[in-house]
């Protein structure tokens, strides 16, 4: 019994010394390299620390969805991005996800994926050639996603609304452009 | 080639995700055998089978629990992202992914060059050769060995080689070889120990768990830990053995003995010429050497196996392996 206990003890210690390692692991790339994805507070956070200028947010947002962003994440390696993600007030689940990316780049997994594609429409938004996709995402749920270039950037709105909802949001990202 | 966009894909996560598993999970179960001394042969294979198992099915299992495990939210709050290792640049353009790559690759081809490629080679040879044999005398030594064993008996064929052969063939209707060298070569006792513990193989093969690890571990053909811990399964299974051999014979010395005169030490063999081994073959063959010495001096200082306790420590390793790996993408 001594020994069995003994042994629980031991192998417990040796789990917390192995997640001790995987931490520091998980940290030394960030120390080696600067502009590693990591998460925010605000927006203003990010353009100072990653000296980014401009940082495109909408002043429209539909009803229900939570201010400030659930989550601010930005990276500037391999590759500049940067993602906000806003949950409803009512369940907290994530309903807006912008990305601005250096490029036309992959992104990582998105809490919000359009499964299936109903309709894809070319339209202009405030003098940009964008594109406006409505579709379902998961539980069946509509969905839609505008992504446009802006300079250097390329832009990818995606949010779990009807189109019209999406285009307002869009559009006033662009507001003070 | 973008490594961010391949690491970002599923067949990325996958192939980043698996390694790191096994990886830990390596470490876990090493570290299970050390805190729990386990000593059993066949309860250390269990537990390496984890090793070769469990990375295979983590990552689909983990996404069908939560599709989300790869967005950037859950990343942040993991224990370890391998995607922070795999974007680090380490020189102007060159990111650590493709040392990653690099290590893969290498992988794959010893992985070909080394299992898959002979063991089809073998596969092929064996069906196209018959092996030829005459059934020995009822009263040879082979036979009196073989009746003084317990438990089933398979078909006996002795082949006609001075060289030190034996081994079985199993399946449907298993069958023991030997060679008249080895006959010769072996007193009764070691020629019963020898035989013994080809029996074993027949009797384990019943239950091809082996085959079923090998078929894992060929899906995992890009994983250095899968290959290394495969490897070491394998000699768990010749250590298992012994142990029956030693069961149904009472008699450790002589099959120390037996292994003893199938493989000389190494500075018996050092009449080879230098060019006739490479630096492979060399390894190779320096890595056998050390497992069969290994073997001989357990069965040396053998002491019979206390019953271990397995449940518990497998169940608290195998939890912590689950719950650790979960937070590992």
């Amino acid at each position: 019994m001594r020994d069995r206990l003994l042994g629980i003890i031991l192998f417990a210690a040796a789990v917390a010394v192995l997640i001790g390692i995987l931490k520091v692991l998980n940290w030394v790339p960030g120390v080696m390299q600067e502009g590693l994805p990591r998460s925010y507070r605000t927006i203003e956070e990010v353009k100072t620390s990653l000296n980014i200028r401009v940082i495109f947010t909408p002043s429209y947002y539909p009803q229900g969805l939570r201010w400030p962003p659930a989550l601010i994440t930005a990276q500037t390696k391999p590759y500049l991005m940067v993602l906000q993600e806003y949950a409803r007030q009512d369940d907290n689940s994530i309903s807006l996800i912008i990305t601005q990316t250096a490029g036309n780049v992959s992104v990582p997994n998105l809490p919000i994926t359009m499964i299936s594609k109903t309709e894809e429409v070319p339209f202009e938004l405030k003098g940009r050639n964008a594109v406006l996709e409505v579709g379902l995402c998961k539980k069946s749920v509509q969905c839609s996603r505008v992504s446009w270039d802006e300079g250097a950037f390329r832009i990818m709105v995606i949010m779990i609304a009807p189109p019209s909802e999406m285009v307002k949001t869009a559009d006033s990202m662009l507001s003070g452009q | 080639m973008n490594i961010s966009s391949l690491y970002n894909s599923y067949p990325g996560l996958y192939i980043a995700q698996s390694f790191a598993h096994s990886f830990t999970t390596a470490l876990l179960v090493d570290a299970a055998i050390r805190v729990w001394k386990i000593e059993d042969p066949a309860v250390r294979q269990k537990f390496r089978l984890l090793i070769v198992i469990f990375p295979v099915l983590s990552f689909p299992l983990y996404q069908l629990i939560n599709p989300d495990r790869g967005s950037l939210s859950f990343r942040l709050g993991a224990l370890f992202d391998s995607s922070r290792w795999m974007n680090l640049e380490l020189f102007p353009g060159i990111q650590a992914g493709l040392l990653f790559i690099a290590l893969l690759s290498l992988t794959t081809l010893l992985f070909l060059s080394q299992e898959l490629v002979p063991v089809v080679q073998h596969a092929l040879s064996s069906r196209r050769t018959e092996l030829k044999g005459e059934k020995p005398p009822d009263d040879s030594p082979v036979c009196k060995a073989l009746d003084a064993l317990s438990g089933p008996k398979p078909e006996v064929f002795l082949i006609n080689d001075d060289d030190l052969i034996i081994f079985v063939t199993t399946g449907k209707n298993p069958a023991l070889y030997l060679s008249t060298g080895s006959v010769e070569a072996l007193n009764g006792e070691e020629l019963q120990t020898a035989i013994a513990h080809e029996l074993a193989h027949i009797e384990r093969n019943k239950r091809p768990v082996l085959v079923v690890a090998f078929l894992l571990r060929v899906l995992q053909f890009f994983n250095i830990v899968s290959l290394i811990e495969f490897r070491r399964i394998v000699q768990e299974e010749e250590i298992i053995c012994d142990d029956v051999a030693v069961t149904l014979t009472g008699n450790p010395t002589a099959l120390a003995g037996t292994l003893r005169k199938f493989h000389p030490a190494e500075d018996e063999q050092a009449g080879l010429p230098e060019a006739a081994l490479n630096t492979r073959d060399r390894m190779e063959q320096y890595g056998h050497s050390l497992l069969i010495e290994n073997r001989i001096r357990r069965l040396e200082t053998y002491s019979a196996q206390m019953h271990q306790e397995e449940l518990i420590p497998f169940i608290l390793t195998a939890t912590a392996v689950v719950v650790i790996n979960y937070s590992i993408v």
